[in-house]
């Protein structure tokens, strides 16, 4: 391979503002300049987004790995780079590499039952992964599909667009969460870990995958733990600051593995046998 | 591998012959401190081979040691205009001639390169280099206050991890060796050797056996599961005389922690590697305001179990050469090797 560090050129083709409630998500489609360099990602894979002069940074891929003209990645502002970001505007031009890092199982996951558990933003590294499972060619590899999906109201959920047409599916169950009641709310109230319990989930032949803010994924992933499901089978995406994204600059390692190619991926098999601290 | 002997009285024009066309990196003392200085050879105003030649016979450390050439300090990566990004070309006229390289370091630098040449990605920046590098190594008679080279299996007196390596004559009336072990190395003792400034042997290299080869002591690793180590030992009591200052991991051989920096030139941008810290809390801060590594406990712990477990887990090797350069600069007075032998359960 060239030199792994030196990214390439893309626009910006769409900006979608993604919550009400909150102005600071907004989803990015990304279109290689040159249609010889396409990112060719497995879902849970991420890539680093350069905007020159301010610095670079890693997202996860939040479009289906099947649309290969363009990606999306989901973005909060929040730091340096992401408020930059931010002010980009269709047309813009911006350097990315990758892909990086590893991938969620899919094939190992073929004819089990899938559990999405996802809690705000940590809806945008599965989403390719959901798209994956319900791509025609793939929604038979997998039995029933169920969500969880959580957000601290209404108005903080991201890609409704989706999420409605996931609910309409028969082929799926989608089931809604927030933190606190609301007037005219029809989902359910309360954490997800509280909510699992309520759901159909055949615990001997299922594979969980879980992400949102770190306290979610500890609290659902044992509840997981605690119902039966194997820790082999549960499944979660990290994050860590990251420069080189390759393995070498010393910044995202747990132990001797490191997020950026280990993982993101990792079961929670794995994350018991590593140090805590992350 | 081969072998020339060098008369005492053809070393110092043997030396010089090993660094013509080279510009030479050569360990000098100023206000002190011997560092490594960079000498164009066709400057021939210093008497180059000279400062060579007492480099490779001088029994100190450099206090910094010579991974800038591999892994410089601050290097430009790319550069971005408004249309294209480039990789910025490596400048491969310099061919760099290292002289005077002790064991601990040669290691180190053997450390420093499968890290960076091994695993999923190459980086080529720092591995490219090595082909420009010729490095001359030599042995220390004398341990240095804080060394433990010897703890750490390495011989203090002989390394074949380099292009040459030159041993030096035990008494008056011997002479020096010179060992090559890569083909640059056999060229240019094949020039040696032509040139009249030695002749081949098939002398084997003594290994420091005439002084003992050094390293008869038991080698000083961590055997435990890293999260055994993780939470058992006190890193809170280990990490308290701590200042965070960083020192440890710019003047450590193996250390090879980096940022990306980014820098406006005119219509450019210029993005550099520079050095990065496991010391400093910034390292690991998320954007968010999370940081994995918020204290100084976790960040002495990543620097110990880096160095002693994880490297060695992926790559083999134990990422600590005893060159002492750590415990030595300290201004707490922070001693590595103590604190493994501490956690290993060996009595300081």
């Amino acid at each position: 391979m060239g030199n792994a560090y030196i990214p390439f050129k893309a626009r910006i083709a769409l900006i979608l503002q993604e919550t009400s409630s909150d102005v600071d998500i907004k989803t990015f489609r990304i279109k290689p300049a040159d249609k010889d360099k396409r990112m060719d990602f497995m879902p849970g894979q991420f890539f680093e987004f350069s905007v020159p002069g301010v610095g670079e940074a890693p997202f996860g891929f939040a479009s289906s790995p099947y649309e290969k003209d363009f990606f999306e990645v989901s973005i909060k502002k929040t730091g340096l780079v992401t408020e930059v970001i931010h002010n980009l505007k269709p047309g813009d031009t911006v350097w990315i590499r990758g892909p990086l890092g590893n991938s969620f199982p899919v094939e190992k996951m073929e004819g089990s039952n899938i559990l999405v558990v996802a809690g705000g933003l940590g809806l945008a590294p599965l989403r390719p992964l959901i798209l994956y499972m319900l791509e025609p060619a793939n929604r038979s590899k997998y039995k029933n599909i169920s969500m969880l999906l959580a957000a601290r109201s209404s108005g903080d959920f991201i890609y409704m667009r989706d999420i409605s047409e996931w609910s309409r599916r028969d082929d799926t169950e989608v089931i809604l969460t927030i933190d606190r009641p609301e007037e005219g709310w029809k989902g359910k109230v309360g954490f997800p870990h509280n909510l699992l319990g309520e759901m159909q989930i055949d615990i001997s032949d299922t594979y969980a995958i879980t992400c949102g803010p770190p306290i979610m994924i500890k609290f659902v992933s044992g509840k997981l733990v605690e119902m039966g499901i194997p820790k082999s089978k549960i499944y979660t995406t990290l994050e860590m600051r990251m420069t080189c994204g390759v393995g070498k600059c010393g910044k995202c390692n747990i132990g001797h593995k490191y997020v950026c190619v280990d993982g993101p991926v990792f079961s929670m098999e794995e994350l018991s046998g590593m140090p805590q601290e992350y | 591998m081969k072998c020339a002997v060098v008369p005492r009285e053809k070393f110092k024009s043997a030396v010089g012959l090993l660094i013509d066309g080279y510009v030479a990196a050569i360990p000098v003392k100023e206000n002190g401190v011997l560092e490594y200085k960079k000498m164009d050879g066709k400057a021939g105003e210093k008497d180059l081979a000279g400062l060579a030649a007492y480099a490779v016979d001088c029994d100190e450390l450099p206090y910094k040691s010579p991974k800038e050439f591999l892994f410089p300090q601050v290097e430009e990566l790319m550069v971005f205009d408004n249309d294209s990004c480039t990789a910025v070309e490596k400048d491969t006229r310099d061919k760099i001639a290292v002289v005077g390289v002790k064991p601990c370091d040669l290691n180190a630098l053997k450390v420093l390169l499968t890290v960076f040449f091994q695993g999923k990605y190459k980086d080529d920046n720092v591995t490219g280099r090595r082909e420009n590098i010729m490095l001359i190594g030599t042995g220390c008679a004398k341990k240095k206050p804080g060394c433990f080279c010897d703890e750490r299996g390495i011989n203090k007196n002989f390394s074949s991890e380099c292009d040459i390596f030159i041993e030096k004559p035990v008494d008056e009336n011997d002479s020096f060796r010179f060992y090559s072990f890569t083909v640059g190395g056999d060229d240019v003792l094949d020039r040696l050797v032509t040139g009249g400034f030695g002749s081949y042997s098939d002398y084997e290299p003594a290994c420091g056996q005439r002084e003992g080869n050094g390293c008869e002591k038991e080698e000083l690793v961590i055997e435990a599961e890293e999260t055994e180590l993780f939470d058992t030992a006190d890193w809170e009591g280990i990490s308290e005389r701590c200042l965070g200052c960083g020192i440890c991991t710019y003047i450590c051989p193996t250390c090879h922690c980096f940022d990306f920096r980014d820098a406006l030139a005119g219509n450019k941008t210029i993005r550099y590697r520079c050095w990065d810290s496991c010391m400093y809390p910034k390292f690991t801060l998320h954007a968010s305001g999370h940081n994995p590594r918020a204290s100084k406990k976790e960040r002495f712990r990543q620097r110990v179990l880096h160095k002693y477990v994880y490297v060695k887990k992926n790559f083999g090797y134990v990422a600590c050469t005893g060159c002492g350069r750590c415990i030595r600069s300290c201004p707490a007075g922070m001693n590595i090797r103590n604190v493994v032998r501490e956690i290993s359960g060996i009595r300081v």
